[in-house]
């Protein structure tokens, strides 16, 4: 039992904290993120922790996804339903788009180019991230920084691995373009 | 072949920040985390403790926000215009703690599938 509850405590412990940054770059806001990962870990203990060990990994990661995808659906809703119940303001500002989350930047991070001119590349790097589309974003990261091949990646997102290549390469494209100017 | 190279290394230096942002987490982030980790495990290895933090009470929350929902409805002037969506998926999404029951189905079958070409 000990030695079971170390096992899992070490891969908890060799994850966490790329599962804060990815959840960080994708709401931008801390608290957000450690509150991803609080429900990941929970999950994955209930749910995945008597997998086999070579499991582990994919199965964290498409759980912490999942809960940065839902995170941002919550978020649009929120938004959406606060501009309709604003009393005085402005129903008609259809600020929502039509598209499905997957495919919608994140409002939330903007003026990538001065973050740039400031030299701060930690933060230019985070900008043009979080300035992504969310499936370019989970594609990059899990594909770039966490070094899965496509078809892991596409069980994690839980797409096709057609889907993973297209959009890895326009991530790619655009993080190019966004930090062209940049050392990076 | 430039192309590809620039590429390699555009990447290279991405992931070297990337790394770099995962190295600099404060301390207190860090300690937080930890607590996380160590109450995850305890759900698992000490269940009286945190238990009832996983009991599943989506028909509470569903309730109260229904009421919330129809109170708004019944109050709000009568000349708004409607939701641009179906108030009731909303709902759904606004309420539930679980969004994820979609999770195993098509990993495991990506998993069968890998299995041959395992070692």
């Amino acid at each position: 039992m000990r030695d079971s509850r170390r096992t899992i405590e070490e891969f908890l412990a060799s994850v966490e904290r790329r599962a804060f940054r990815m959840a960080q770059i994708s709401t931008g806001n801390s608290e957000d993120a450690l509150d991803i990962v609080q429900d990941s870990m929970f999950i994955w203990v209930r749910k995945y922790s008597e997998k086999p060990e070579e499991e582990w990994r994919p199965l964290f990661f498409r759980v912490l996804q999942n809960k940065i995808r839902d995170w941002h659906r919550r978020n649009k809703v929120r938004n959406r339903w606060r501009i309709w119940l604003q009393p005085w303001g402005k129903s008609n500002e259809e600020t929502v788009g039509e598209n499905s989350i997957e495919h919608l930047a994140d409002p939330a991070v903007k003026e990538i180019g001065d973050q740039m001119v400031l030299g701060h590349s930690m933060q230019a790097l985070e900008a043009a991230l979080a300035a992504l589309p969310l499936r370019q974003q989970q594609a990059f990261l899990l594909r770039a920084w966490e070094e899965m091949n496509v078809r892991e990646t596409a069980a994690v997102m839980g797409c096709s691995e057609g889907s993973v290549k297209t959009h890895y390469s326009r991530a790619v494209h655009a993080l190019r373009n966004l930090l062209e100017d940049h050392q990076l | 072949m430039k192309n590809q190279d620039d590429e390699n290394s555009f990447l290279k230096k991405v992931k070297h920040s990337l790394d770099q942002g995962e190295e600099n987490i404060s301390a207190e982030t860090l300690s937080r985390l930890h607590r996380i980790r160590q109450e995850a495990l305890n759900t698992k290895y000490n269940k009286n403790a945190w238990g009832i933090k996983w009991i599943p009470m989506p028909y509470p929350a569903l309730a109260t926000a229904a009421m919330v929902l129809l109170a708004v409805l019944i109050y709000l002037p009568g000349d708004r215009e409607q939701a641009p969506v179906n108030p009731l998926d909303d709902l759904e999404i606004l309420a539930s703690n679980n969004l994820d029951f979609y999770e195993d189905l098509d990993f495991y079958a990506w998993l069968a599938e890998e299995e041959p070409n395992a070692g």
